[in-house]
């Protein structure tokens, strides 16, 4: 493998990422898809990186390296930093008020975020499932929502806050919300789950799939999430699992769970819309009112969609 | 493309221009502006007049290579419309009138009498101005106030029936009424005829007294301009000046009667027709601008807005914005598709979409690979 070898791959990525049908999708799916394309086509891609165009003189697994980490190298260069600014400056107070033990020093909550966030961006399940994260800061629809939210006190400021007693300010419970969505993503880890007798490691996926298994996954990632961030209590680390849940999974007081839920379905392929054609309605008011149509079939709270509709259609977003 | 732009644009100035001209025309009228300004008139428009009778031609040759071009262009493409705001105009109305400008100072000599009888009749039947009314649904064409083509092409088409109604309903009446203002005129001359007759009948002891008695008759009639005995001025109501400068040989007329003649204006009955045409014009720019700005709006408000919408929705795989469903317009066809749109399609959209993103299929193919080869 050499530095020509690396150059192609990476003139061969960049031509992926050219094409019509990727250019437009933010860089999380784009990989998704472009690994996607990979795994589908492998049979004639290793014909294809056979042929002296691309690699003659590499094997499968050597082609399959290099691209793959070219599109990690510039997939972390455009999103990472993002992340983790993020965490060099949120106000850790916040944890410290919902972890019951003593309260820990910043410096140190930082860097454990920062090396987790580090470590499970390595992951691609992750990554793909960190695009609304990424969405949702960059337009920071956590504030919007949130400062809403708090400013019209009906149904939903009463789940958050009161049925699942969380007593945050608004700016706290802004900053609590948007560690919830990134950590949620976490939950698509595979771990080893010895404990419930699962011999592969699972993620969220797998252990969904498992009948009477999900509580127990549930138990070993939150440990492990645990031991990674001692500075999050149990009930945030759940909060954020089961925000990748649908409403009947998830318990009354989980009403943050329940709101990440759909934000995050919302804002997963979430592509903003320039100019709203004249006569058409805005397009979050229109996508939770589609949503609300599909409720069932998502397994998103009813309710909170109600009320995120409504919001959005009064600030016409 | 760029020469073809141009010329559109050069058209819809041409427009815009021979719908002021025409205004001021009978402004000037009206008014009675100087000759000179309406002589200005008249030579714009025969330069109209000519421009859109070429426009019409080239037009016709274009779409003249077939049948069914041909067919296009006249019923589809107003091609109608042309043609009546341009031939018919030319050589009824803008010609004859010019003619009779130039001709002007040979119109008494004699020779040229009988060619100009027959125009000033051709120009006397005033219908074919109203024609001129016709050219403000050419500027429907032009002016795209919507993006919507089936809005353009809807309203256009219900202005250009309102207006060639408003025309034909004109057309008729000036047939079957004195719109031209010739009984008016023939009952003038009579009426003056009368006067220097009965003025002529009586007995004087001498002709300096039937001069005063005609001279204190008229000299207050704002309509006697001058008046002649014996081809001899006796009295003059207008200066000459103000005679040269203002009234043109359509402006009066020459009545004799006994030793008696005179010049008879008839200004006032240009004006009242001037009057009548003007506000004809008015209503017909006035409903064309309704039509324009409030009629389309609405049509696009309520119509193609809510198609264009569905359209982007049908066709667009990640378009998925919701239709305004007005509650006062709900129980109207196009608003309860719309509203199936919202209800039953979207939502069924974003379950298909959904499964296909959780699949993560991406569009790409080997074809993709097989163009970086060829690189």
């Amino acid at each position: 493998m050499n530095e020509e070898d690396r150059k192609r791959a990476r003139d061969f990525v960049s031509h992926l990422f050219r094409n019509p049908n990727i250019k437009d999708e933010p860089p999380l799916i784009a990989e998704g898809l472009l690994l996607n394309f990979i795994v589908q086509n492998t049979e004639q891609l290793k014909l294809t990186f056979k042929t002296p165009q691309f690699f003659p003189h590499l094997s499968w697994n050597e082609v399959l390296q290099i691209i793959i980490s070219d599109l990690y190298e510039r997939i972390s260069a455009e999103v990472l930093p993002l992340l983790t600014e993020f965490f060099e400056n949120i106000n850790y107070d916040v944890l410290n008020k919902l972890n019951a033990g003593s309260p820990l020093p910043r410096n140190f909550q930082k860097e454990k975020s920062i090396a987790f966030l580090r470590m499970i961006f390595k992951n691609r399940d992750v990554r793909y499932n960190l695009n609304s994260a990424v969405t949702m800061l960059n337009y920071e629809i956590i504030d919007k929502y949130v400062n809403e939210i708090f400013e019209q006190r009906g149904f939903l400021y009463n789940e958050i806050v009161r049925v699942q007693r969380t007593n945050l300010e608004v700016d706290e419970y802004i900053v609590f919300l948007k560690i919830l969505m990134i950590l949620r993503s976490a939950a698509f880890m595979k771990i080893d789950c010895q404990t419930i007798g699962t011999v592969k490691k699972i993620g969220l996926n797998e252990a969904l799939k498992m009948r009477g298994k999900f509580s127990g996954f549930l138990n070993e990632m939150t440990g492990y999430i645990r031991s990674n961030l001692p500075n999050l209590s149990d009930k945030t680390i759940r909060l954020a699992i089961k925000s990748n849940l649908q409403d009947k999974m998830t318990e009354v007081e989980e009403a943050s769970s329940r709101l990440l839920y759909i934000l995050c379905t919302r804002y997963h392929n979430y592509k903003p819309v320039s100019r709203v054609d004249r006569g058409a309605e805005s397009p979050d008011k229109s996508w939770y009112a589609i949503a609300r149509k599909n409720a069932e079939h998502y397994g998103f709270d009813k309710r909170m969609l109600e009320e995120l509709y409504r919001i959005a259609g009064d600030n016409n977003w | 493309m760029k020469i073809k732009n141009f010329l559109e644009n050069f058209i819809l100035i041409a427009i815009v221009l021979v719908l002021i001209q025409t205004f001021l025309s009978e402004v000037s009228l009206y008014s009675q502006w100087s000759i000179s300004s309406r002589n200005f008139l008249i030579y714009c428009g025969l330069f109209f007049d000519f421009l859109f009778s070429i426009e019409f031609t080239v037009r016709s040759i274009v779409a003249g290579k077939s049948k069914k071009q041909l067919f296009r262009y006249w019923f589809f493409e107003r091609g109608w419309v042309d043609f009546i705001s341009s031939f018919p105009l030319l050589l009824l109305d803008s010609g004859p009138s010019v003619y009779l400008l130039l001709a002007g100072g040979i119109h008494e000599s004699g020779s040229a009498m009988g060619v100009l009888n027959v125009l000033k009749v051709v120009k006397a039947v005033r219908v074919t101005r109203i024609l001129r009314l016709v050219r403000i649904i050419k500027i429907f064409g032009k002016i795209h106030n919507a993006e919507s083509k089936m809005a353009q092409h809807h309203t256009s088409t219900i202005a250009t029936t309102a207006v060639f109604t408003i025309v034909c309903a004109l057309v008729i009446f000036s047939v079957f009424t004195d719109s031209s203002g010739i009984e008016k005129i023939r009952n003038r001359k009579s009426e003056y005829e009368n006067y220097l007759a009965g003025i002529s009948s009586l007995n004087y002891s001498s002709m300096n007294e039937q001069i005063k008695t005609a001279k204190r008759f008229f000299k207050r009639d704002g309509r006697m301009i001058k008046l002649f005995y014996n081809d001899e001025l006796v009295l003059l109501n207008v200066t000459d000046d103000r005679f040269k400068k203002y009234f043109d040989m359509e402006d009066y007329f020459r009545v004799k009667s006994g030793n008696f003649s005179g010049y008879i204006s008839i200004v006032d009955i240009h004006r009242d027709i001037a009057v009548d045409h003007i506000k004809n014009f008015v209503i017909i720019v006035s409903v064309v601008l309704s039509f324009m700005l409030v009629y389309t709006r609405h049509f696009v408000q309520n119509i193609s807005d809510l198609i264009h919408i569905m359209n982007k929705g049908f066709r667009k795989k990640n378009y998925n914005l919701q239709i305004k469903i007005k509650d006062e317009y709900s129980d109207q066809e196009i608003y309860r598709l719309a509203r199936f749109y919202n209800d039953a399609y979207l939502p069924a959209k974003m379950k298909r979409m959904q499964a296909e993103k959780d699949k993560k299929s991406s569009s790409l193919s080997m074809k993709d690979l097989l163009s970086f080869n060829k690189k």
